[in-house]
């Protein structure tokens, strides 16, 4: 990596890249128009009166801080006041106060593709064939009139980028921006520097890089006006940049690495593997870049070499400061298509935030919250007389469960309707322009204007629920070793006086992870849970699907707290389990086990997103044989149908250690669930809870 | 039915072979190595496991025990060997898991529906079983059955084995072992002899005749500080091997501690700390081999 460039992400890790926000003072007159009007022309004001800190050196233009004075970027819902308004309201929903379900923080992709290919400017014609069609409605021909000042508004900005450093002389950079993202982008470097600018506006996922940028890629190191040394520059400039965009905050979000994420490899259009020169070399600038992010989900296919595979590892292993992520074409596709997404379209998914997905540029299917299943189960066993129903078989007893759980969901359902309502007040024009469908349909984002709107709930506690019902089925049913009044019983005093029943349950029950029976019990919970997200629909518009992962809020700890005793012999308020991962100290099979155990699952079942976490002892890929061999159960698992896998090196002694003695440790990363963080900075409860995972050995 | 004491079965082994495998430990072994790393393994009958450091001195067990060999002994408890039959009675009442049986009956049938879950595994990365220990070659009958049926189902099948045992064990099972893993500790008969308790001459014997059938083998050296960590003792085993057109390659394995604990909750002394070798040392021994053998 070139000097300026190091010494560039030096300066971003301590300090902002971006200027201090100008605030503006609107013309007063604009309270007088429409809404969007009101908006786009705000926003134009707000982006004209930016200042651009000009850089000597730097190959790409542009910086921006919006102030929330209007409604920006639909990730961070700066301006969105409705959306704010939602919480004072219902602060029962916040999540240190709901054990059952609480909403998360959604993610987005913009339409790269389109941006780089045509430009802005190409929304216009788009933008009038649409008005003429909606002619009638007056509402949405206030909408486009804000789409098309946004559109300017953007041409502007871009120009008095331009003009900045053209003042200085920079006359490359000045003419790049002068040219896009109002226009196409024609050449490598201007596309990069397209990308780049609609970055500012829309600071989130960045989306298929290597598969937007690499006919760009290939061209120019063809004609000779590219050469590799370059483009390697070009991409650390832009990661350096989109790291600074958010910031390096310390936090219990740790550094919020989910904020910037993107995609190598996976199915071209064609159905070919595009895992390029191009990829290659976007993962191998990432784990160079001492910052946490962009984060990046390698796509693996059926027709990923053996060879490419072993390469990723081997990269993923080596990288210090982020954590590359595995993520499987096979069965993304598969449940895609059982959702009724356009094969054209699913293909150009992208992984988001944690480990949430979107079809880049057209999708509202970030991550909508948290739920619980293990509340219902509470419900059920610890109300007097409910376990009564339940009757003398552990089918009647599943029944009765799957009642209570559907009225649990059904409350799932209809916070995600009432957020819905309250949130669709807000008018966003600038997210809408950039998001396939809002234009076609003639409505903002806010308001189910994407392509495909998915309510993802990703359940937290899964194994803790699947592993308490196996427990009641091969204790209470089968070798009838106690009751389910007992069982209650037990539960409601925390197991205490019960210890060495708890001991017996831990010692012989049939737990997910292993392999083993277990696994047909996961498979009738995620049935039921997708039987419910077909009967109901949310109000955006699209459809439920669940997921499992935890995201920066750690709802596996809140929730945990919040959960009393279950049968799979976890104490009342204990951590329930995070993501896709057995129960603690519970997959006691090995490695193999635990991941057919995952690997078989019927994804279009759980579908939203999900994190299967696999932390690994570091000798299992110390040598170059082993890493041979890393590389055959990660490839057997992706054939089976993992969908996803992220793996850690460390110990848990290893663990133990950085948190007696932070000072030593503080560049250890590691992964919480969908995202990674620095260890030393989490608090106590979520340091212990990473520890306690089960770590595989050979 | 053939039955078998099996001390653990572990998938997704790295380290007992080519590819990714499960791995089967016997239990019983005819060396007592002051090193061993799973003593468990040296008695071929179920035996107790009680880890004192994880005890919170409930007494629960002196409770459950049917022969009255556990008594208590002031905040923990001792357990009479003699009087033990590894019934599990105390196993079940014990609040802190500090009790358990280690090894178990297994039928033939049993092991290989294990082996098998993980085929695909196997397949991919040219894996398979491996049958290790204690000394798998002692429980011949077992071990016959398990490699025909695991041979039926085309599953590539190692033998760990120390090679103390009659020729003729291994004459059983040579139509179904793919690959040996085969133990060598010195060349020095007094200093084998004193340190597992035994000759090495029938070892030294039974490596050369497994070279003339013509199985493939790779030779692993155990590395003791103190006892064979001397560029004579290495360099010796390595020249013994070099003569073996058989042996594909050695391996070095360091001593480790892992079987301290272990030894300790059998009721034995612990291995001594002093057996310990470090990287460098690990290092130097491994480029020496490689310069004495060549393939």
């Amino acid at each position: 990596m070139k000097e300026r460039i190091c010494k560039l992400a030096d300066f971003a890790l301590h300090d902002d890249l971006n200027p201090q926000a100008t605030a503006v003072d609107y013309d007063p007159a604009y309270r007088e128009l429409p809404e969007p009007v009101r908006i786009a022309r705000s926003l134009r004001d707000y982006l004209i009166n930016q200042t651009t800190i000009v850089r000597e050196g730097d190959l790409l233009g542009g910086s921006l801080r919006f102030d929330g004075s209007i409604p920006t970027d639909i990730y961070h819902r700066a301006g969105h006041t409705h959306f704010d308004s939602f919480w004072g309201a219902h602060s029962d929903y916040l999540p240190e106060n709901n054990p059952l379900c609480f909403l998360d923080w959604n993610h987005f992709c913009t339409d790269y593709p389109f941006i780089v290919r045509h430009g802005i400017g190409a929304y216009l014609p788009k933008i009038r064939q649409a008005r003429n069609r909606h002619a009638g409605d007056l509402e949405k021909q206030d909408f486009y009139t804000g789409l098309e000042i946004t559109c300017e508004a953007i041409h502007q900005w871009a120009g008095a980028i331009a003009d900045a450093y053209a003042k200085k002389g920079l006359d490359a950079i000045a003419a790049n921006c002068r040219k896009v993202p109002y226009s196409g982008a024609d050449t490598f470097y201007e596309a990069v520097q397209s990308v780049f600018l609609a970055f500012l506006l829309m600071p989130d996922a960045l989306g298929r890089l290597d598969q937007v940028l690499y006919p760009f890629y290939k061209r120019d190191i063809a004609t000779g006006i590219l050469d590799k040394e370059t483009a390697y520059e070009l991409i650390g400039e832009l990661f350096v940049k989109v790291f600074s965009q958010t910031g390096g905050s310390l936090s219990r979000r740790g550094d919020r690495s989910g904020d910037n994420t993107l995609v190598v490899g996976g199915y071209t259009q064609e159905g070919t593997n595009g895992y390029n020169e191009l990829s290659h070399m976007i993962l191998e600038v990432v784990a160079e870049l001492p910052t946490c992010r962009p984060q990046v989900s390698f796509r693996w296919t059926a027709e990923t070499p053996f060879t490419t595979l072993r390469e990723v590892v081997r990269l993923a292993k080596g990288c210090k400061c982020k954590n590359i992520v595995f993520t499987n074409d096979e069965s993304r596709l598969k449940s895609f298509d059982k959702m009724g997404i356009s094969h054209r379209d699913a293909v150009d998914y992208t992984m988001i935030g944690c480990n949430e997905w979107t079809f880049m540029g057209k999708g509202n299917t970030g991550s909508e919250g948290f739920f619980n299943p293990n509340k219902a189960l509470e419900t059920l066993l610890y109300t007097t007389g409910h376990h009564a129903d339940a009757g003398n078989s552990y089918e009647r007893f599943y029944r009765v469960y799957g009642d209570y759980l559907e009225k649990d969901v059904c409350r799932m359902m209809d916070l995600d309707d009432e957020y819905y309502q309250v949130a669709a007040r807000d008018m966003n024009v600038l997210s809408s322009l950039f998001i396939a469908g809002c234009i076609e349909k003639g409505l903002p984002i806010t308001r189910g204007g994407a392509k495909y709107n998915v309510s993802n709930w990703s359940v937290i506690g899964l194994s803790n629920l699947v592993d308490s019902l196996s427990v009641i089925r091969q204790f209470v049913y089968e070798e009838k070793r106690f009751t389910l009044a007992e069982l209650s019983q037990m539960l409601a005093a925390n197991w205490a006086g019960h210890e060495s029943v708890r001991q017996h349950i831990l010692r012989h029950g049939t737990f997910w992870g292993n392999d083993n029976g277990a696994d047909a019990i996961m498979g009738d919970v995620l049935h039921t849970l997708d039987r419910f997200t077909q009967q109901r629909f949310p109000k955006k518009g699209g459809v439920y699907r669940f997921g499992c992962y935890t995201g920066y809020q750690a709802a596996n700890i809140s929730m945990g707290r919040m959960t009393r005793a279950t049968p799979d012999g976890r104490f009342d308020g204990d951590p329930l389990a995070p993501a896709l991962a057995p129960g603690v100290g519970k997959d006691s099979s090995g490695i193999t086990a635990f991941l057919k155990s995952a690997g078989t699952i019927d994804y279009s079942l759980l579908a939203g997103a999900t994190a299967v976490n696999l932390r690994l002892e570091k000798s299992m890929a110390d040598s170059e044989e082993k890493m041979e061999k890393l590389t055959h159960l990660f490839d057997v698992y992706f054939r089976m149908g993992g969908i996803q896998l992220q793996p850690d090196y460390l110990s848990a002694a290893e663990l133990i250690h950085a948190q007696q003695h932070p000072e030593d440790y503080r560049n250890l990363r590691v992964r919480v669930t969908g995202w990674s963080g620095q260890f030393t900075n989490f608090d106590r409860a979520m340091q212990d809870d990473i520890i306690t995972r089960t770590e595989h050995h050979v | 039915m053939e039955k078998g004491v099996i001390f653990d079965v572990q998938r997704g082994s790295f380290v007992d072979g080519p590819g990714i495998r499960t791995t089967v430990f016997f239990k019983g072994c005819n060396l007592r190595c002051q090193w061993c790393h799973n003593p468990e393994s040296w008695r071929s009958e179920k035996e107790l496991l009680y880890y004192q450091n994880k005890c919170t001195g409930c007494h629960q067990c002196v409770k459950a025990c049917p022969q009255n060999a556990v008594k208590p002994a002031g905040p923990r408890v001792i357990t009479d060997r003699s009087r033990c039959t590894a019934c599990g009675r105390c196993t079940e009442g014990c609040l802190a898991a500090a009790r358990s049986i280690c090894g178990r009956e297994y039928a033939a049938d049993e092991v290989v529906s294990i082996v098998l879950q993980d085929a695909d595994f196997y397949r991919s990365s040219g894996g398979g079983v491996t049958f290790s220990g204690g000394e798998c070659l002692l429980q011949i009958d077992f071990l016959d059955r398990l490699c025909r049926l695991c041979k039926k189902h085309h599953i590539h099948v190692a033998i760990d084995t120390a090679g103390n045992v009659d020729w003729n064990h291994f004459v059983r099972i040579l139509p179904y072992a793919d690959v040996f893993l085969y133990d060598i500790k010195t060349m020095d008969e007094a200093k084998h002899r004193s340190m597992t308790g035994v000759s090495n001459r029938l070892i030294l014997q039974n490596i050369q005749k497994l070279n003339e059938s013509g199985k493939d083998i790779i030779v692993r050296i155990p590395l003791i500080g103190g006892f064979n960590d001397t560029e004579a003792d290495i360099s010796a085993i390595a020249e013994f091997v070099t003569a073996f057109s058989q042996v594909k390659r050695v391996e070095l394995l360091p001593f480790h501690p892992m079987g301290q604990n272990k030894a300790l909750a059998l009721g034995y002394p612990p291995a001594s700390s002093a057996f310990k070798v470090d990287a460098d040392e690990t290092t130097h021994f491994t480029a020496l081999i490689n310069r004495i053998f060549i393939k």
